[in-house]
């Protein structure tokens, strides 16, 4: 199964998990799959609409996929995503 | 950490008094991991023995110094400090705080290879000066000479620092610009160090110490420029020691928001206008976000259509992140200003300006001029925010400055840094307890706030220099949503999340190479030879805080202080984020807050004498 790895920002609302597993064949069937799995994580992870937070990127094989980018991307069994906050300052 | 290990290590202090010109160097044995460390960590230790009600006195102190990592063959370890008094921050007993700001670019490296680790000025040159620090590459004595800077008055900070590159090719050089030389009108000059690409291309690209108007402390020492001049040598350690963690910083997790796209990245900072967009969590109109689409000519996006600008990503000396996103024009190929998130917003949105090419030459001016970007920013829209709400009585300051007419605020920030309009000068506190309005000036503590809204941010009255450099809970709403009291006295008081972005400014590495502390604290270990862990130098951030808020403390800082502008707590219906930093709120987080700091200062540090 893929593996996402959530940061650490965000570890809190999946019981400290650095990484979690989800079921799916397309990045947006993941986003659904890991709602499910933690409802307290998905609620800061996807918008209003299920999709993608817009302030937030998936990385997949290196590639950094924006909220309006992930529609249709396939993933295989093997594949780790990362999820990313796109805003960082200092 | 073995103690008897630190105390073994030493550090060289110069203690420069600039009225005698005289020198008196010290080897000074470490009393402790902060000494160790350098940076923040021994700059405030320094400066609770250098207290004074005046920052521009001959006798208050300037700092420089570096951190373990500065000049080490430590990816990003650049960073130079300064550290003093600062004629902005202040308490409402009028008394100034204790303040610091850094900057990358090569000058650092160049104290390291001549072993300066950290400089004391005191006293006031006779007539404008440049300070020409040199050691043979062969070794031997640091020298110190005293030059005539008479030529360097009034000129630009690159025009300083191309003038000092013609006669000292082998050094780098800190300077100041016109507002550091008219320090008495403008409380937030800054300090500029060159760098290598500057250097190279002629281009005004220096790196800045920004915040807290440092530059104005300089040039009240009628110091306008530091030459570091010395040949290159290896750097130290040996860079096969760091492999593995530069490695990291170049190509891991912690700095890929900051790289470029082909390199797995984000784009820099500036892509923080994008992601916040859709939150309106974009400062507009003096941090009074539209909730419209307003902002979106100033994305990255947009500014890459258009085919008179072309971006380049370009790096500090050694650096694999590449977070300079530098604009040029497309046919001349001339260099137009490095756009950063904060001041490109500061100096557009914030103040209504929308078009790239007037964004850029403001941007520019600043850092010309060697002024402050977010303080200058934020005072003209705190200053056009007045001139909105008192346009039917004509009752305007600053020539009547409104919101989008870049071309007049163009005049004004040259104004500033002439030393010609003290009224926008003096920073946004000072200039709204003049006119009495203070409920939308915005800032904590004196210091004008980032370009992250404070109406999402109760963190910023705690950060000791500067909301976004020294508190890291700007971003804490975006992405956790967390509204609770006891979640936020915690996020701000934690040395593992508020308080962990100190972490750097002891070190002297950039916050943009996202390092953990385990990794951090092996690169400390293969720097100094001293075996520092991660727990060693979280404990050092916390204490290193303790000490900057004791100073704020002794400096006449009352409860009251630590306080946020009325209308930033006030409901926004324009910002798609919970609404939570309500006065009711924020009264309560501040009690919790400082009970839990004083707690923390009883039990981590001595008393002093």
């Amino acid at each position: 199964m893929p593996i996402l790895h959530i940061p650490r920002q965000l570890r809190a609302y999946c019981g400290d998990r650095e990484s979690i597993e989800l079921e799916g064949e397309l990045i947006s069937e993941l986003l659904r799959d890991l709602a499910v799995q933690f409802p307290e994580l998905g609620a800061r992870v996807l918008g209003a609409s299920g999709a993608l937070a817009p302030h937030l990127v998936v990385i997949h094989n290196d590639v950094v996929l924006r909220t309006g980018e992930i529609a249709g991307v396939r993933v295989s069994a093997d594949d780790e995503l990362r999820i990313f906050t796109a805003a960082s300052g200092g | 950490m073995a103690e008897n290990e630190v105390s073994e290590r030493s550090f060289n202090r110069y203690w420069i008094d600039l009225e005698a010109r005289s020198v008196r160097s010290e080897t000074v044995a470490c009393e402790d991991l902060e000494d160790l460390l350098g940076g923040i960590g021994r700059g405030f230790k320094l400066l609770e023995g250098l207290r004074t009600d005046d920052p521009y006195s001959p006798s208050a102190a300037l700092v420089m110094n570096l951190g373990a990592l500065s000049g080490t063959s430590m990816m990003t370890g650049l960073r130079t400090f300064f550290h003093a008094y600062s004629p902005l921050k202040r308490s409402s007993s009028g008394l100034p705080s204790a303040m610091w700001s850094a900057g990358s670019g090569k000058f650092g490296t160049k104290l390291r290879f001549m072993g300066v680790d950290e400089v004391i000025f005191t006293g006031r040159c006779a007539g404008p000066t440049t300070l020409h620090i040199s050691r043979p590459q062969s070794g031997g004595e640091v020298e110190f000479s005293f030059l005539d800077a008479a030529a360097l008055v009034g000129q630009t900070t690159n025009a300083k620092i191309q003038a000092l590159h013609g006669e000292y090719p082998d050094a780098h050089f800190a300077v100041i610009g016109p507002a550091g030389e008219n320090y008495a009108n403008v409380l937030y000059a800054a300090i500029a160090l060159s760098s290598e690409n500057q250097l190279n291309s002629g281009d005004a690209k220096a790196r800045y110490c920004g915040r807290g108007g440092m530059g104005g402390v300089m040039g009240s020492k009628n110091l306008l420029a530091i030459v570091a001049d010395t040949p290159d040598q290896k750097l130290q350690p040996p860079a096969a020691a760091l492999k593995r963690i530069n490695s990291v910083v170049g190509t891991g997790d912690g700095s890929r928001r900051f790289r470029e796209a082909k390199t797995g990245g984000m784009g820099g900072t500036w892509a923080n206008a994008e992601a916040l967009s859709p939150s309106h969590a974009v400062p507009e109109y003096n941090f009074m976000p539209t909730g419209t689409d307003i902002s979106v000519p100033l994305h990255r996006k947009s500014v890459e259509q258009l085919d008179e600008y072309t971006i380049k990503a370009e790096a500090c000396f050694r650096c694999g992140i590449r977070c300079h996103k530098n604009l040029y024009e497309t046919k001349s190929g001339s260099f137009r200003a490095k756009l950063d998130y904060e001041p490109l917003v500061l100096l557009s949105s914030n103040i209504g300006v929308f078009d790239i090419d007037a964004i850029c030459q403001l941007v520019e001016l600043t850092d010309q001029l060697g002024i402050d970007a977010i303080s200058c920013g934020v005072t003209l829209s705190y200053a056009m925010e007045y001139n909105r709400r008192h346009a039917d009585s004509g009752s305007t300051i600053a020539g009547g400055l409104a919101y989008g007419d870049a071309a007049a605020t163009q005049k004004a920030i040259e104004s500033i840094g002439a030393g010609e309009l003290p009224q926008l000068g003096q920073g946004a506190l000072r200039l709204s307890e003049e006119i009495g309005e203070p409920d939308y000036a915005m800032h904590s503590k004196g210091m004008e706030f980032p370009a992250y809204l404070p109406q999402t941010n109760p963190g910023y009255p705690w950060a000791l220099a500067g909301g976004h450099m020294s508190m890291r809970t700007y971003l804490v709403l975006l992405n956790e949503r967390e509204t609770g009291i006891d979640y936020w006295v915690d996020t701000i008081t934690s040395p593992e999340r508020g308080l962990s972005i100190l972490r750097d400014d002891l070190v002297g590495i950039c916050k943009f190479s996202g390092l953990s502390n385990d990794d951090v604290s092996e690169a400390v270990t293969k720097a100094t030879g001293v075996d520092v862990s991660a727990e060693d130098l979280r404990d050092a951030v916390l204490r290193t805080f303790l000490r900057g808020y004791r100073l704020e403390r002794l400096q006449g800082f009352t409860d009251d202080d630590y306080g946020l502008p009325a209308d930033a707590l006030e409901k926004s219906d324009a910002i798609d984020l919970p609404y939570f930093n309500s006065p009711e709120f924020f009264a309560q987080l501040q009690e919790k807050v400082l009970a839990k700091f004083d707690a923390l200062l009883d039990a981590n540090l001595p008393k002093l004498p």
